[in-house]
């Protein structure tokens, strides 16, 4: 299989910047505050936590959003590995001297 | 880039939650709060946390069977199979009537109702019997749901507490009832 490079660029960046999985159901305290600085790599602790902020049942709302995160990075993950592994078309004329 | 975020993070993060709904994270905090989160650590706070819900609080394994066996010792479980007795006698009523064992049967039902199916449980309801009155919380190798175990033994702890005062403010009542018409 062979790739159009330079298709593949302008799709890309004509493709609409949007929220890929909907977080209109997790707690807005446990996304800001635990989720993010998780997933930047902070390091945070259980005391850090504001145990009023939330109910327990939201927990199970952000467990379900954090597997669809995953599910959906491995979809694309898999996506990259096929763009990675095709050569590209070689372009028709050259485009720089 | 893959999110290595477990949902045993989540559960570690729920059983101190459940925990502090009825204020009793303190002690867990206090040992675990300056641990950064961690889903490994899930399993030891669950059952951390189920050994603070009752007074005594005894754990057997059984390697043969590979089976784990927790046994809740409580003045609240004693107190309550007492005064349901006191109350049997005080109204002339079979235990099957009474209306505080079959709440407390339920509550005890619902706490131990686990999305899970490799566990069991015995409660002993009669004071005198040898070993007192307790619940044994039977858990086998590929019981998955630990993290809903203290949050059961609360609701549990809670709704017997809550039947000690029904049973008393009523046999109090009665009791004055008696006395004025005396």
């Amino acid at each position: 299989m062979k790739l159009d490079v330079q298709s593949l660029c302008i799709k890309l960046s004509a493709a609409k910047s949007e929220e890929c999985v909907s977080s209109e159901d997790v707690n807005p305290y446990l996304l800001k505050e635990v989720l993010a600085p998780l997933l930047s790599g902070e390091s945070l602790c259980y005391s850090d936590i504001d145990y009023d902020m939330f109910e327990a049942d939201d927990l199970r709302v952000l467990s379900y959003y954090c597997d669809e995160l995953d599910w959906l990075s491995f979809r694309l993950q898999s996506l990259v590995g096929h763009i990675a592994d095709a050569r590209p078309y070689a372009a028709s004329t050259r485009a720089f001297c | 880039m893959s999110i290595c975020i477990t949902s045993y993070l989540w559960e570690s993060i729920y059983v101190i939650k459940q925990m502090h709904d009825h204020n009793r994270a303190e002690s867990l905090l206090s040992v675990y709060g300056d641990m950064e989160l961690d889903g490994d650590l899930f399993y030891e706070l669950a059952v951390e946390s189920s050994l603070q819900v009752f007074s005594d609080t005894r754990r057997y394994f059984n390697d043969e069977h590979e089976l784990e066996t927790l046994v809740f010792f409580d003045p609240v479980l004693t107190e309550f199979y007492v005064l349901c007795e006191e109350y049997e006698k005080a109204r002339k009523l079979s235990k099957e009537k009474n209306r505080y064992r079959y709440e407390a049967e339920a509550a005890i039902l619902s706490g131990l109702s686990f999305d899970d199916y490799s566990y069991n449980y015995h409660v002993y309801t009669d004071p005198l019997e040898h070993g007192g009155c307790r619940i044994a919380l039977l858990l086998y190798v590929d019981f998955y749901s630990h993290y809903a175990v203290p949050g059961g033994l609360l609701h549990i702890y809670d709704a017997l507490n809550h039947g000690i005062e029904r049973i008393k403010k009523e046999l109090y009542e009665e009791h004055t009832e008696f006395k004025e018409a005396a």
